[in-house]
C-alpha cells in the first residue's frame, strides 16, 4: 500500500494516530496535521490514539511546558524533570492540551495482551520495529484501521495498512 | 469485573458483530466491549466544545525554540 499525505485521507476513515502528528499540529509546523485534527473534531474522520501514544504525548507535552517556562534545561529534560516533582505539580497546560484531545473527539484504545505478545512481536520480527512502533501498528491492525497516520519513516514500508504522513513540515 | 447484561440489538447489527467476532477469533462480548470503549472515549459530541478544544490544542502552541521542539521530538520516554 502507498504512503500519501494527510489531506488525501478519505472521509469516514478510521485513523490510528501517532504521537508526532499531534506534536506537529500543536506546534503549528504542519498545516496538514492541523487540518487532519480539524477533520477529526468535525466528525469527518475517526481518530484513535493507542495507549502508548497517549502516554508518549502526555510525557512530551509535560516536558514542553516545563521547557517553555524555563523550568528545566534542554539536556536530558526528562531526567531533570523527574528530579523536580514540585515543578511537575505546578504544570497544567499539558494536561489541558491532552484533555482537549478527548474533548475534540479523539478516541482511546487500550492495548490488549494479544497486541503486546502476539501482533507486536510479529511486527518486530517482520519489520524490525522497536516496541512502541510495533504496538501502535498492532493496535491499528486489531481495530482494522483504514489509515495509520505518522511521520515516522519506519512505517513507510508497512503493507498491512495504508500509511499517511505530512508532506509540509516547516522545521 | 465483568457483569452479565441483557439488551436489545438490531438483528442485522448483531449478525455483523457475530461474523466479525468469528473472523477475529474472539468472543462477541469482547468485540462489543471494544466498540463501546471506543465510543465512550469520544467524550464530547457538542460541536462548540469540539471547536473550542481544537483551538486550545492547535491555535495556542507552547512557545518553544526549534532546538527545544527537536529535543521534545527526540525525547525517549523510556530513556531515564
Amino acid at each position: 500500500m502507498g504512503s500519501i499525505n494527510l489531506d488525501d485521507i478519505p472521509s469516514g476513515s478510521l485513523c490510528v494516530i501517532d504521537t508526532n502528528i499531534l506534536l506537529y499540529a500543536e506546534q503549528s509546523v504542519s498545516d496538514q496535521a492541523q487540518r487532519f485534527i480539524r477533520r477529526c473534531s468535525q466528525g469527518e474522520l475517526s481518530g484513535v490514539l493507542p495507549q502508548t501514544v497517549w502516554q508518549e504525548l502526555t510525557h512530551k507535552l509535560m516536558l514542553a511546558e516545563a521547557m517553555m517556562k524555563g523550568l528545566i534545561a534542554e539536556g536530558k529534560p526528562a531526567l531533570r524533570l523527574a528530579s523536580k516533582p514540585e515543578v511537575v505539580k505546578g504544570l497544567s497546560l499539558y494536561r489541558a492540551k491532552v484533555n482537549a484531545l478527548v474533548e475534540l473527539g479523539l478516541g482511546f484504545a487500550a492495548c490488549t495482551l494479544e497486541d503486546l505478545t502476539k501482533t507486536a512481536f510479529q511486527m518486530q520480527e517482520k519489520y524490525g520495529f522497536l516496541t512502541n512502533d510495533s504496538v501502535v501498528l498492532a493496535v491499528a491492525l486489531r481495530l482494522k484501521a483504514d489509515v495509520l497516520v505518522s511521520s515516522d519513516k519506519a512505517f513507510h514500508g508497512v503493507t498491512e495498512v495504508t500509511v499517511h504522513y505530512p508532506t509540509d513540515l516547516r522545521m | 469485573m465483568k457483569r452479565k447484561v441483557g439488551t436489545l440489538l438490531e438483528e442485522d447489527v448483531l449478525r455483523k458483530a457475530k461474523r466479525r467476532a468469528v473472523d477475529e477469533g474472539r468472543p462477541l462480548s469482547d468485540l462489543i466491549q471494544d466498540a463501546l470503549e471506543t465510543y465512550l472515549s469520544s467524550k464530547s459530541s457538542d460541536p462548540v466544545k469540539r471547536d473550542a478544544a481544537y483551538h486550545l490544542f492547535c491555535d495556542r502552541p507552547m512557545k518553544l525554540t526549534t532546538a527545544q521542539f527537536k529535543a521534545v521530538l527526540e525525547e525517549d520516554a523510556w530513556d531515564l
